[in-house]
């Protein structure tokens, strides 16, 4: 190792190789990062291979090939005695056992004048950035909040609204149930669900032969001795069988038919028998009218 | 200056922790608005099914009806028109039928016969109402009536007695169809 003696008043100062403590530290520990920086946690493995004091060393290191680190160190003394306006202290060259490990530049990347040797106006120009940066990240940020407060607000007013309306659409169909108040979104959904299953055949429902048979009963005729002898109501539409006393009461009991509406009276059919006269009338049902 | 620049620091933390937490909470009343809104929208949709639907008669049996079932429904109308039970002589259920699949949905088609072998046509009607009333899926296909006594045995003032058959037929809901939604628009 070794040191040099002059002290060049000017901004960048260039001192010669000998003038510096000098260190190949092997197997960096994790965490290095890339060019020359000034770390004290890796000043306890430069102590063993300087011949001074590391506590009056001040040292910057610089990656290499390899996980080495290439440490350059300056006394603390001999930086102390720096004029003020410095702002960078480096070798002229590396000494020529570290020629090989470091690059070509790395003469020119190293400078001594980092941490709390770090040039004033460098740091007062840091310090500068700092308090312009730091403050508008707080206005960024406050900004930001502002900007989440007033959306989060408005969403909450929107869902208390829209919870508002639901409760109210849920009372709509609890009445429309018949079910109590406090039903909930599942229960509707399943009496819906049901609703659309029983509320609508996959087919043409069959003609409701009931209807049918009541029409006609309402306008039954009432023809002295005129029996029913059967009246059968089907999709086809009814048929008539009638025993009357003789055939012009049968044909009276036709003609006195009414036939209901969807109902046609077909052409009636006496029949003389030997104790009177069967009629059979069949009326069919009318073809609904195209939609 | 130190003491400026630690203090700007912990102003940046703080507006920084105040800025993440105001933004999960626009985050969270950002679902809440999506899930009432959500719900408002779907509970609208139901109400407006509902009023289409509630008009409606019902017309589909939710499941198959056997003979206990039918049995059970034909002696509720008796009892609810005033009848007596004994009025009634049979009833029978008859065979399903497959309707196929509709919206994923699969139908039957399922007969009945009821029969009355000495009731009035005006009793008989009485119940056919009160039937169609309280059993709208089932629909009456086919009545047959014939006179249960000659008119000759009818003591004066007597109302003729009929024998009264009845076809009824109802569709039911099997179930899902397979690899189908059973979701069905009306």
């Amino acid at each position: 190792m070794t040191r040099s003696e002059s002290l060049p008043r000017s901004a960048h100062h260039v001192w010669p190789a000998e003038r510096f403590y000098w260190a190949v530290i092997e197997s960096a520990p994790a965490g290095r990062r890339d060019g020359a920086f000034n770390n004290r946690l890796f000043d306890g493995l430069l102590d063993e291979q300087v011949p001074a004091n590391v506590v009056g060393l001040h040292a910057v290191y610089l990656t290499t090939h390899g996980d080495r680190l290439l440490a350059c160190a300056a006394k603390r003394a001999e930086l102390d005695a720096l004029p003020e306006d410095a702002t960078s202290l480096r070798p002229a060259s590396v000494p020529a056992f570290a020629e090989s490990l470091a690059p070509p530049d790395a003469a020119s990347r190293i400078n001594l004048l980092q941490g709390p040797y770090e040039p004033r106006p460098v740091r007062r120009e840091r310090e500068r950035r700092t308090n312009v940066v730091l403050p508008a990240l707080v206005g960024t940020f406050a900004l930001a909040g502002v900007g989440f407060a007033r959306r989060a607000s408005a969403d909450k007013a929107f869902a208390a609204d829209a919870r508002a309306s639901a409760v109210s659409v849920l009372g709509a169909c609890a009445e429309l149930l018949d079910a109590p108040t406090d039903i909930t979104i599942g229960e509707i959904r399943d009496r819906v669900r049901e609703f659309r299953l029983t509320r609508s055949r996959p087919d043409s429902a069959p003609r409701d032969a009931a209807g049918c048979l009541t029409g006609l009963l309402a306008g039954w005729p009432t023809v002295d001795g005129a029996q029913t002898q059967s009246l059968r109501v089907d999709s086809s539409g009814a048929h008539i069988v009638v025993h009357a006393p003789d055939i012009d009461a049968a044909r009276a009991f036709a003609s006195g038919v009414a036939a209901p509406p969807g109902l046609a009276r077909g052409e009636p059919q006496v029949d003389a028998s030997a104790s009177g006269a069967v009629l059979r009338l069949r009326l069919a049902h009318q073809p609904e009218a195209a939609p | 200056m130190k003491t400026r620049r630690i203090l700007l620091w912990v102003l940046v933390a703080t507006s920084a922790g105040w800025c993440a937490w105001t933004a999960a909470g626009a985050a969270s009343a950002g679902r809440d608005r999506a899930a009432a809104s959500s719900d408002v929208g779907e509970l609208l949709a139901l109400a407006a099914d509902l009023r289409d639907l509630r008009g409606r008669t019902p017309t589909v049996h939710l499941g198959r009806k056997d003979k206990a079932d039918v049995l059970d429904s034909v002696a509720s109308s008796l009892s609810s028109s005033g009848l007596p039970r004994s009025s009634l002589t049979s009833v029978t259920a008859g065979a399903e039928s497959p309707l196929g699949a509709r919206a994923g949905v699969s139908h039957a088609r399922q007969t009945a016969r009821v029969q009355f072998d000495d009731i009035t046509v005006a009793d008989f009607l009485r119940w056919a109402a009160r039937w169609q009333r309280e059993n709208p899926a089932w629909i009456m296909t086919a009545i047959d009536i014939t006179p249960a006594k000659p008119p000759a045995t009818l003591s004066p003032g007597e109302a003729p007695r009929a024998r009264v058959r009845v076809e009824l037929e109802s569709v039911f809901v099997v179930g899902p169809s397979a690899g189908s939604s059973a979701r069905e628009e009306p």
